[in-house]
């Protein structure tokens, strides 16, 4: 009978207040391609620190190759053979790929013979890879390979990959399955975090299903359908999603061939991007993360203003060179990707944090001495905890103790309540747990159906198809055509995130 | 891993959580883990431990005259440390504290100068404080426009601005506000009656009698009761405090940039210049080239020890004035050299730091 390669045992880890891992046992054969699923906040992530050995465990028994080893820092699990690909790359944006990767290796590899032994790595798994490039002008798909490779060099039979595909465009993913099959046809074990049950169900022939840091079950793939994995991960049923009939009003926002001086290299050049929006209706915005979505959305926010007036226009006034507080009292409401420090602040109770997109709107919050009506700020930000079921003691708790998904709902909700006209939100449920989820994209919805224009930026092309009702795929700065969400087929997607709708019908927009 | 390593090892882990109660009583051990190295250097001296405590800690607040110096010395602090600690909170490293004091003494006795006699003494006494205040704040102002206008770090141009501050009181002191009477001192005339800040034993306070004690304490504590309700329940005290912990939230929210610096600067040198021109036409009477507050630098360290919190600034400024009236006494008791003083504060500040560490991380042994 095989052996496994690595057997955890009754792992537990606390952490002050929580236990991240209580009893957790697992098993990983040689070869096998074995998938840790949870929510966010199941403790995959502690539990991976515990194997790469980065998190020392407070009980339980790690075994490797059959033989218990103790505790020991990443370089020592390092040696025994286990690797880690992590989500967040480590890499030294200014430094060439050769740097980068003759950096991770022992100091007496020369940095030709790194090369060598690079080159011959990425051929072998059939990598892109350009030793030469800056790692800062490297795509991300590009930059999680160098990262591969830097991991395979020091030959590890274990290797993590930490939610791999987060970051990765959709084309991308076919050639990071690849190389991780023939990783297990090699005997190499491979340990996959995810939560996205369909990579899992295609790629991965084992899996540990964790849920509030507690072992839930260990499946085979094979033999369970997507829909048992989803009970087993959250505990119930993934509900199915119906689109409310809603009514489309009149155009609410119109943005008109909008583009932009990017003030850093590192921002993308907006190149006339041009859709509107009506009343009731919800747009979405597909593409790879970086094509622009977050310069878009300075720009319809207020937080960059326009060059040119009429570039964004808000239920027809044009408000392009208005700041952030004009655009709100036009209508205006914004959820920014990041929360914490954009959206909302960790250090500050939740009714500060209410309070911190108010200004502008026609409600005061300060009486006729300029100070804070403190009473009547607690009593809407209470309301909105409850209207919003953020899960919250009261409104005097900082935003930083709320989980991901609670202080989104919490984000929602306050942006709601200013009753916009247009409401943008920048990937919805990012890092968010899939009952908060469901419970933001309904929000939406109903958010829409009671006449306010949406715009959604996601790139998970799932939830975009659920709640939106058109389409515009953005690249390189610049939009497609807007397609109605149910035409949308994925070939047509997957050229358009590649930057390849010019020869659409459209008529070529004029430089403005 | 060798023996050896795996039983020095030492990390420092975050705590998920600020320990509540460590951040409480933090303050209180560094006190006592001050005393403590005090008593320990005292001892090292060659004198008595318990003598020096008694002298450092107890001496100056035992007699009214002894508390009404302390007050007449943390009330400028106190002031000048409140200003900062609202340019900390923005964000904003104001450093220059010590300039916008002596211009504040400035702006006072440009007023004082030139005010007549037959002014009410009210009337006066505002114009001169509300003229320190002006020019302490626009002296901070001039940063900010540098900050705003050409991205020069504020860190250096307010330190800088102090040396420059120093020069112009020298000149105006040796120069065009000289006493023509004064045996060349490079200092001014003597404010007349209705420019010197009221005393409380002329007020009829009588615990005060004998004592030098002006109506600056009560000044100190308004200071502190306004910031706090201004940093906690105004509009632009909400701005100041987003744009420090988050600019990107700042600017989602709507609030400019330049406005939080110039505003956070203004105030600060505002709150500065007023506690020079408290000093000016309370303690001094005049304006002397040797007028070295020295308070200026020290507000950093009251408004740190005080947690950039205005309330617990008025405490920490009362200890750091005790500390360094007590280190006088300890000289005098002890015949110890004047970097007692110095040292102590050091000493506190370091020990609330080291403390804070604590509250935040806790320390961990690598097995």
């Amino acid at each position: 009978m095989n052996r496994p390669l690595i057997e955890l045992i009754n792992v537990t880890k606390r952490y002050p207040g929580t236990i991240a891992n209580d009893k957790v046992s697992m098993r990983v054969m040689p070869g096998a391609i074995h998938a840790v699923i949870g929510e966010n906040g199941a403790g995959k992530s502690t539990l991976m620190k515990i194997i790469h050995g980065s998190v020392q465990p407070d009980e339980g028994q790690i075994i490797w190759k059959g033989r218990e080893i103790n505790f020991a820092p990443p370089q020592h699990m390092h040696a025994l053979g286990i690797g880690m690909v992590f989500q967040h790359f480590a890499l030294f944006e200014a430094l060439s790929v050769l740097d980068n990767i003759h950096l991770s290796m022992p100091k007496e590899v020369a940095r030709g013979e790194t090369g060598n032994r690079a080159k011959a790595m990425a051929k072998r798994y059939g990598l892109m890879l350009r030793l030469d490039a800056v790692v800062g002008d490297l795509s991300v798909g590009e930059r999680q390979q160098v990262e591969i490779i830097r991991c395979l060099l020091a030959d590890p039979q274990l290797i993590i990959f930490d939610e791999p595909t987060a970051v990765l465009p959709p084309h991308a993913i076919d050639g990071l399955f690849q190389t991780i099959r023939s990783l297990a046809a090699e005997g190499r074990s491979v340990l996959y975090i995810s939560h996205k049950l369909a990579e899992i169900k295609s790629l991965c022939h084992s899996a540990t299903v964790l849920r509030g840091g507690q072992l839930v079950a260990d499946v085979a793939i094979e033999d369970t359908p997507e829909q048992e994995l989803a009970v087993l991960m959250t505990g119930r049923a993934l509900p199915s999603y119906e689109h409310l009939p809603r009514t489309m009003g009149p155009v609410k926002l119109k943005v008109d061939r909008l583009s932009s001086e990017p003030r850093s290299h590192q921002e993308v050049q907006l190149n006339g991007v041009s859709f509107e929006v009506r009343a009731g209706e919800i747009l979405g915005i597909a593409g790879v993360s970086g094509s622009g979505q977050q310069e878009l959305f300075d720009h319809l926010s207020g937080e960059r203003p326009s060059p040119r007036d009429d570039a964004v226009r808000i239920a027809d006034t044009p408000v392009g060179r208005l700041s952030v507080l004009g655009r709100r009292q036009a209508g205006v409401a914004y959820v920014p990707e990041e929360r914490h420090g954009h959206g909302a602040i960790p250090d500050l109770a939740l009714d500060q944090n209410y309070l911190l997109s108010q200004f502008g709107t026609s409600t005061s919050w300060f009486n006729a001495m300029g100070l804070l009506k403190v009473e009547s700020l607690r009593a809407a930000a209470q309301g909105c905890l409850r209207d919003f079921m953020v899960k919250a003691p009261d409104c005097s708790v900082t935003a930083g103790a709320l989980s991901g998904g609670n202080l989104q709902k919490f984000i929602v909700g306050r942006e709601f309540s200013k009753k916009p006209e247009v409401l943008l939100v920048s990937q919805p449920t990012w890092g968010v747990d899939i009952a908060s989820s469901m419970f933001i994209r309904r929000s939406l919805v109903e958010i829409a159906a009671s006449g306010c224009a949406i715009v959604v930026s996601s790139e998970d092309m799932d939830e975009l198809l659920q709640i939106c009702d058109r389409l515009v795929v953005m690249a390189n700065g610049r939009t497609s055509p807007v397609v109605a969400a149910g035409n949308m087929d994925p070939l047509r997607l997957g050229l358009w995130i590649a930057g390849m709708f010019d020869d659409q019908s459209e008529p070529e927009v004029e430089v403005a | 891993m060798s023996a050896r390593e795996s039983l020095l090892a030492f990390s420092l882990e975050p705590r998920l959580l600020p320990s509540r109660w460590a951040s409480r009583a933090s303050p209180l051990l560094a006190m006592v883990v001050t005393a403590t190295i005090a008593g320990a250097m005292f001892a090292l001296l060659g004198a008595s431990p318990l003598t020096g405590i008694q002298a450092l800690l107890l001496s100056p607040i035992n007699s009214a005259s002894g508390m009404s110096e302390v007050l007449l010395k943390a009330s400028p602090l106190c002031l000048t440390a409140i200003g900062l600690s609202i340019a900390f909170k923005t964000s904003v490293n104001n450093i220059g504290a010590e300039g916008q004091v002596i211009l504040g003494g400035i702006g006072a006795t440009a007023v004082a100068l030139h005010v007549p006699d037959s002014m009410s003494a009210w009337l006066a006494i505002s114009l001169a404080l509300l003229a320190g205040a002006a020019a302490g704040g626009l002296w901070a102002a001039l940063p900010a426009w540098l900050r705003t206008r050409f991205g020069v770090n504020e860190t250096l141009t307010t330190l800088l601005l102090v040396y420059v501050a120093v020069q112009l009181l020298s000149w105006l002191t040796t120069g065009p506000w000289r006493d023509p009477q004064g045996l060349n001192f490079p200092e001014t005339r003597l404010f007349n009656a209705n420019m010197t800040l009221p005393k409380l034993s002329d007020m009829g306070w009588s615990i005060w009698d004998g004592t030098r004690l002006n109506i600056s304490a009560f000044f100190a504590v308004a200071a502190a009761v306004i910031t706090q309700i201004f940093m906690t329940r105004s509009p632009m005290g909400f701005r100041l405090v987003v744009s420090g912990l988050a600019p990107r939230a700042a600017a989602y929210a709507g609030f400019s940039a330049s406005t939080s610096i110039w505003a956070a600067l203004s105030i600060s040198g505002a709150l500065s210049g007023f506690a020079g021109a408290v000093e000016v036409c309370g303690t001094l009477g005049q304006l002397q080239a040797g007028w070295v507050p020295g308070y200026g630098f020290t507000a950093i360290v009251a408004a740190y020890l005080g947690r950039l919190s205005a309330g617990l600034i008025v405490l920490s400024a009362l200890l750091l004035a005790l500390i360094d009236i007590g280190s006088t006494n300890v000289q005098m008791a002890l015949g110890l050299p004047s970097a007692v003083s110095a040292l102590l504060q050091g000493v506190l500040l370091l020990s609330i730091l080291g403390l804070d560490l604590l509250v935040r991380y806790r320390i961990r042994r690598i097995a």
